[in-house]
């Protein structure tokens, strides 16, 4: 099995096991720990992985940050109370 | 057994992923499960970006690291050196690693140079000096770490073999440790067993003099790891584990 398949894979299990764990509860929560597996495994595989999968892990990564900004900042506006 | 074409990694890697994100579709469009929709439209863009495929069908990449190796016992053989390699560091005016094959096994180990092949240097120092079957593979491994190993120590040579293995999927493990100076070098293969094996029933002077491609980038990191040149004292193979017992020379 290629390293990219063993990646793919174990991040289908870690969607898989929050996907049972959140359920349809929370979006956000959802979003937030898929971002979290990303970052680990980009973390424990980047001495492994080719440059070229590593810069769209990467990607990745940073459409999680910007999901993750986007909710951050509504929850702020929800405690002010603007929206 | 050939593969069928939509089984090849290829190809499977994208049938999955447009299956997920053909659900991620009909979920986000027809119920009102948004994370299942998320899931799996993360699963399926992740598998078609993510999954990669070699560029050169595995056969062909397995004959072309066979016939390398072929020509080098084909040329040792007939020159009836010992059966056991050297594997030297780069050290002195020695720029690249080498893997020495003595005339015999008594002979003593002359300073090597970029420019020797053949080495007839008198006072039994005969022998012949090639680079690595694996060295191509190992310089593909140092940059993908990002640095060399020469003199790095024992742990430089354990990430690089780590890359060897988990990275470029050349062995499923490996173990690498000095044993009262000298060194034990243990592989366990995967996917090319049958490669090693095939080789093997050729001759097991393969494995001892310079190595097959996949082993030879394990002892040539050993032996650039630890700066020192190894010596292959015994090899021994037990189903998928390969054994190389090393003395530091």
């Amino acid at each position: 099995m290629l390293f990219s398949q063993k990646l793919a894979l174990s991040l289908t299990l870690w969607a898989s096991l929050v996907l049972a764990l959140v359920g349809s509860h929370s979006t956000e929560l959802f979003v937030i720990m898929i971002l979290i597996g990303i970052l680990i495994a980009r973390e424990l595989s980047s001495v492994y992985i080719r440059p070229s999968i590593a810069y769209k892990m990467d990607v990745f990564i940073q459409v999680g940050i910007i999901a993750f900004i986007a909710i951050v900042m509504r929850r702020i506006l929800d405690i002010l109370e603007i929206i | 057994m050939a593969k069928h074409s939509l089984l090849r990694p290829e190809y499977s890697s994208k049938i999955i992923g447009v299956i997920f994100i053909s659900i991620s579709v009909y979920l986000f469009l027809f119920t009102d499960h948004i994370n299942p929709a998320l899931a799996s439209a993360f699963i399926g863009i992740f598998t078609l970006l993510i999954v990669n495929f070699p560029t050169v069908e595995e056969d062909v990449s397995i004959a072309s690291l066979k016939s390398g190796v072929l020509t080098y016992h084909v040329i040792l053989d007939d020159l009836e050196v010992s059966s056991m390699g050297i594997h030297v560091p780069p050290q002195g005016d020695l720029t690249g690693s080498r893997a020495y094959i003595p005339a015999s096994e008594s002979i003593e180990i002359p300073d090597l140079s970029d420019e020797m092949t053949i080495v007839s240097l008198g006072r039994g120092k005969v022998g012949i000096a090639v680079p690595p079957p694996g060295y191509p593979l190992l310089e593909e491994a140092k940059e993908r770490i990002g640095y060399g190993l020469e003199d790095k120590g024992l742990e430089s040579g354990r990430e690089c073999m780590g890359h060897l293995s988990e990275g470029m999927g050349l062995a499923r493990s490996f173990s690498f440790r000095r044993d009262e100076g000298n060194v034990k070098l243990r592989i366990t293969h995967g996917r090319y067993q049958d490669y090693c094996e095939s080789l093997r029933e050729v001759s097991t002077d393969i494995c001892t003099r310079t190595g097959c491609p996949i082993c030879s980038a394990y002892l040539t990191a050993a032996s650039e790891s630890l700066s020192s040149r190894l010596k292959v004292m015994d090899f021994e193979v037990e189903g998928k584990h390969i054994k190389y017992d090393l003395e530091v020379v």
